[in-house]
């Protein structure tokens, strides 16, 4: 089974547009983010359904009605990592042993 | 004027309000007394209606330390890494200790490490590091046809997003009080301060117009960010608005600590504030640089304020 990501974005952050990137405050930890889009279309996309990184390509491509790009991956679990290190994201399995929902 | 005897043997005290900002200052030197006296000559002290917010105390170290080769301590409610100083810098003390209890106490305010400026309502927030000229901009401003603010620190409301006064003297350093000393009338200047940690420190009373009106906020209109370059071209730059936050979040004493609050206010901020950055080599190159400014911001806010009522129409008539 592959691991699964999920974002709080709406439930934990609070945004704010600036130029062509995004300033999120991260309540649990006090921290403000400045993220690029892309970033962002991730955090968007996770708070809706819980993705594993080889279905994130497809869903950001229906999301914003483009062909999926292929070979990806890498690059978009790297994203995740990074989301993932500053709490934003978080990994579904490390959700469940910790108590939360999924 | 009323003081009182205090725990010191032969201490004086007296309240002082800056702006939102009411303290308690005592000292036991007869000669600092005086000093602070006629510093805050302009202030409203010893108000029986206020409570003071923050206690700074400046005494000898010890008893012989009077007479030979005398050293104070500064005591304080907030105390910091505060190392004994020579008796001859007790109100560089004071004025050290009071800023370092706004810098870490305050947090009522998002608090910026800016100097600011006010004309018809509205101010300029000068961000720098220190010595990159923003005391002495914003004395050159002041003594020029802008009510000054504030020269250390800005302090935003988060609540209304206003910028509050916090008209303290200006602290100018080294060169700058020569400068100063050609624009402002002398008896506003205080003794100068020689071996101080920053050089040579002498502290400006602000013109009676900006203590009388400290009561009086004022919106926020644009942010610069200065920069003093001997013989440099006056220039102008936009900021962008995620470096400015950035950059501004990085002047801030308490921004973490306020939490989604200073987050909030940070960002109306920028929303309302376009950013520069300029570089100038003279006070008057800079005060045409921020006239330049202070217009172009208000042209801008017309342009969004048109472009977001024409918005509006359009989605009425759709």
């Amino acid at each position: 089974m592959p691991l699964k990501f999920r974002s709080a974005l709406r439930r934990d952050c609070i945004v704010r547009p600036v130029d062509s990137l995004f300033l999120v405050f991260f309540r649990p930890s006090g921290q403000t983010h400045l993220l690029p889009v892309s970033s962002y279309a991730l955090l968007e996309l996770l708070d809706e359904n819980s993705l594993s990184v080889a279905e994130i390509p497809e869903a950001l491509a229906a999301r914003y009605g483009t062909e999926p790009e292929t070979g990806v991956e890498a690059a978009v679990e790297r994203q995740l990592r990074e989301l993932e290190a500053v709490g934003l994201v978080e990994a579904v399995d490390a959700v469940r042993r910790a108590g939360g929902a999924a | 004027m009323t003081t009182r005897l205090l725990s010191r043997r032969g201490a004086r005290a007296m309240t002082v309000r800056v702006g939102p900002v009411e303290y308690r200052l005592e000292t036991s030197l007869p000669a600092l007394w005086r000093e602070l006296s006629a510093l805050y000559r302009d202030y409203p002290r010893n108000d029986p209606q206020h409570c003071p917010e923050y206690e700074v105390s400046v005494h000898p170290t010890s008893w012989w330390r009077r007479f030979v080769r005398p050293q104070i301590n500064l005591r304080a409610d907030i105390m910091g890494p505060f190392a004994p100083l020579p008796a001859d810098l007790g109100q560089v003390a004071f004025e050290m200790g009071m800023n370092y209890q706004v810098a870490v106490g305050l947090n009522r305010y998002l608090i910026l490490h800016a100097s600011s400026v006010e004309r018809e309502g509205e101010c300029v927030i000068f961000s720098a590091e220190s010595g990159s000229g923003k005391s002495t901009l914003a004395a050159g401003l002041a003594w020029g046809g802008w009510r000054l603010l504030g020269d250390e620190f800005a302090l935003i409301d988060p609540r209304s997003g206003l910028a509050l006064p916090f008209p303290r003297p200006i602290s100018l350093k080294n060169r700058s009080i020569d400068v100063m000393a050609e624009r402002a009338p002398a008896d506003r200047f205080s003794r100068r301060y020689y071996g101080a940690p920053k050089g040579t420190l002498g502290y400006l009373l602000p013109p009676s117009d900006s203590i009388a009106r400290m009561n009086e906020p004022a919106r926020p209109r644009c942010v610069v960010f200065p920069r003093f370059e001997p013989g440099s071209t006056p220039g102008i730059l936009r900021v962008s608005k995620p470096e400015a936050h950035v950059l501004l979040v990085g002047s801030s004493t308490n921004y973490q600590m306020l939490g989604e609050a200073g987050f909030l206010a940070m960002a109306d901020l920028l929303d309302a504030c376009p950013a520069y950055r300029i570089t100038y080599p003279s006070l008057e190159a800079a005060a045409a640089l921020v006239e330049q400014i202070w217009r172009h911001s208000a042209e801008q806010r017309q342009a969004q304020q048109e472009q977001a009522a024409q918005k509006q129409m359009e989605r009425l008539d759709g």
